[in-house]
């Protein structure tokens, strides 16, 4: 084979010195570049990154958080119907009030606490007459119909409403479905043991009638075979209902 | 600071330290194969980024003053290949002549034919220089441009008649 005179191309590597500014430059870029890594929270030019879930562990996706007018009723409520169990010790406020507690339902929490704000409405709810006659608080404005429709489990449950659904003035545009409904939960144990004013009202008119047409029925047995026929606490749909559309 | 981390610092370090013996080196490789000061200077601040960016993700075998001057013939076979890119779109393309290598026997004149080499066209430039200049082997060169051996013989051949031609020209001129 002929030698390639192409071979006297051939060039070694000689060492070349590039001028200093950029000598200097590069080292500054390289050292810049090599300098060991700040601690965590400080580096920008680390390509790792962890993500951090937004939940808290102990949480699950959703926690309710409630705000109640007597705290310590709700905690016992809770335990009693629905067998929560106390996570922690309440946090009671100066004026003996639980400013916040958290409950464990099976594997979610709930998280009941008075509030100032809270406790105005409820005191606004109690009265009609006060309620008319006081402003709104800022914010807040009644919902039509179709957002009462979260209403009808805690109803079902035979929680009392306090008042009309709110709807709060920030929620995103578009939002389906009221923010807040009042309902009073603490009551609920009570209540289920004594029939409301209007079943009792129901009950008297349906004795009277029945009285007018046989006297013979009158009297406590009448009484006492009507709440056999429908106990307590089985309040059908319709009366739910009619319950979740207050005036 | 893990175990990796700690040897990526230790091959930063390596680098650094390595830096002023072999920054001549690398711009001694690419200035003459390139010819261009500003270029020569570009290629080797990427010859040493990219050894920055290979110390970080770990892929450095062993820092040395030939592992970052083949690095340099990547980044140069790289400018070939984008300056070959740029002059593909510039230039309708040409068919080239059908080559035929006979052999060529003229002793060559070393500073025309490195003159002559400048004037050629990136990618015949790019397989000469890795060729003779680098003294690589045809399956080395291969490598570098990734081409099939058989697509870089033919581009040498190619290559060498372009320059054999350009050769020429430049004597008669002379």
């Amino acid at each position: 084979m002929t030698p390639d005179p192409l071979d006297l191309l051939r060039q070694p590597v000689a060492p070349l010195d590039p001028r200093p500014e950029f000598t200097a430059e590069l080292r500054r870029r390289l050292e810049h570049e090599l300098r060991p890594p700040t601690p965590p929270g400080g580096d920008m030019t680390t390509t790792f990154s962890t993500t951090t879930p937004h939940i808290p562990q102990r949480l699950n996706a959703l926690t309710p958080y409630l705000a109640v007018d007597d705290a310590r009723a709700a905690m016992r409520w809770y335990q009693e119907v629905f067998e929560a169990t106390l996570e922690n010790e309440p946090i009671a406020m100066d004026d003996g009030r639980i400013g916040h507690c958290e409950l464990r339902i099976g594997d979610s929490r709930a998280r009941p606490a008075v509030t100032r704000w809270h406790d105005r409405v409820v005191h606004r709810a109690r009265s009609r007459r006060r309620h008319r006659a006081r402003p709104r608080p800022r914010g807040w404005r009644p919902v039509r119909a179709t957002a009462r429709r979260g209403l009808r489990l805690p109803l079902g449950l035979g929680c009392r409403p306090l008042g009309p659904p709110v709807e709060h003035r920030h929620r995103p545009r578009g939002a389906p479905g009221p923010s807040a409904a009042l309902v009073d939960v603490t009551e609920i144990h009570a209540r289920r043991a004594k029939p409301s004013r209007r079943r009792k009202g129901r009950q008297r008119a349906t004795r009277r009638r029945r009285a007018s047409r046989s006297p013979a029925r009158r009297g406590r047995g009448a009484r006492c075979r009507r709440s056999d026929a429908s106990p307590p606490g089985t309040r059908g749909p319709r009366d739910l209902r009619s319950r979740s559309a207050p005036t | 600071m893990s175990e990796a981390g700690a040897a990526a610092e230790d091959q930063g370090t390596v680098l650094l330290s390595v830096y002023d013996r072999a920054l001549p080196q690398v711009y001694g490789y690419l200035l003459p194969r390139c010819g261009n000061v500003a270029l020569a200077e570009d290629l080797t601040a990427e010859t040493f980024m990219a050894a920055v960016d290979a110390v970080r993700r770990r892929t450095v075998p062993s820092m040395s003053v030939a592992w970052l001057i083949g690095v340099a013939r990547h980044k140069l076979v790289d400018h070939w290949r984008r300056q070959a890119r740029e002059e593909r779109n510039l230039m309708v393309a040409h068919a080239e002549p059908v080559p035929n290598d006979d052999p060529w026997d003229a002793a060559l004149d070393a500073a025309r034919a490195r003159e002559v080499l400048a004037t050629l066209g990136a990618h015949h430039r790019a397989a000469l220089t890795l060729r003779y200049l680098d003294g690589l082997s045809v399956p080395e060169v291969a490598e570098h441009l990734g081409r099939t051996i058989h697509a870089t013989e033919a581009l040498l051949v190619r290559a060498r008649v372009a320059f054999r031609r350009s050769y020429e020209e430049a004597c008669d001129d002379a």
